[in-house]
């Protein structure tokens, strides 16, 4: 499988500095799956407006380490979240980012072992 | 002339303050506080913030917290000379116009290029707080130049009128 994670822009932004690395990317670590079952929970109670806001503040993050797969699906989440339209299509997409930001914590846990 | 020390960084989302405060750590000269609601940074705002890097959405914080163009309008109302600089996920461009009506400096999408703004956003204001200082300047020589020459023509006058000079000088 192809990496998730492209950390280009992190080990840029921390000047390759081992120490920041790992921390920004256990900030990372400790926020994602939280963020992932609270956004499930929102789709499942269809409060959009409570997806839409953790979507848009998770946004962000997913850019900085670098999942790029995800960030598409993010931005799709956040939108149709937003203006509550084509919601049926919100559980796959929601499974799909799951999915890769469960392959790419895998492989940022790696990064900092 | 007046240069740039404080700044505020107020922002829910930790990592994004955190990669802030790193990213202008490199400049020594400022003192940079993280807040993470704009009531924390209204409690703090007697410190006199030159720039303040304020967070469009604070969800995280909870349902009745204030949200980033409400803790704008109160800073610029209590502090008018700080410059407050909007940060959002958002790329709407009606979101940026709207925060800049209500007196933002600029206004930055949270992205990989977005430290790099900031950075350029406080040489502009630093720039900005420059150039004023200079415009304060040449008026105040301007205006010194202005009563010294008022001053000659009111001597002149009053030496003229005292007959201590004439018309014709005797040299001519």
């Amino acid at each position: 499988m192809a990496n998730s994670v492209n950390l280009t822009f992190l080990t840029s932004f921390t000047g390759g500095n081992p120490e920041k690395m790992k921390k920004y990317i256990s900030m990372f670590l400790n926020l994602c799956p939280g963020q992932l079952t609270l956004m499930k929970e929102q789709l499942d109670a269809t409060n959009y407006d409570g997806l839409r806001g953790t979507a848009h503040a998770l946004k962000p993050q997913i850019t900085y380490m670098g999942i790029q797969s995800g960030e598409d699906l993010i931005k799709n989440i956040e939108k149709m979240a937003g203006t509550k339209t084509e919601v049926e299509k919100l559980p796959e997409i929601l499974q799909n980012f799951t999915t890769i930001c469960e392959q790419a914590m895998v492989e940022l846990k790696q990064e900092i072992s | 002339m007046k240069t740039l020390k404080n700044i505020f960084i107020v922002d829910d989302d930790e990592m994004q303050s955190s990669m802030l405060q790193d990213y202008l750590s490199k400049y020594s000269t400022f003192n940079v506080h993280v807040y993470n609601s704009g009531e924390d940074c209204l409690k703090n705002i007697e410190l006199n913030p030159d720039v303040v890097f304020l967070d469009y959405n604070f969800d995280k914080v909870g349902k009745g917290a204030m949200n980033g163009v409400d803790i704008l309008k109160e800073i610029k109302a209590l502090k008018p000379a700080t410059e407050v600089v909007m940060f959002s996920g958002q790329d709407r461009i009606e979101v940026a116009v709207n925060t800049m009506k209500y007196g933002a400096f600029d206004y930055i999408v949270k992205s990989e290029s977005a430290f790099h703004r900031a950075e350029n956003v406080i040489f502009n204001i630093i720039k900005r707080l420059k150039l004023q200082g200079e415009a304060s300047l040449y008026k105040k020589l301007t205006m010194t130049f202005g009563i010294a020459l008022l001053v000659m023509i009111v001597a002149v006058i009053v030496l003229y009128k005292m007959g201590i000079i004439t018309n014709n000088p005797g040299w001519m």
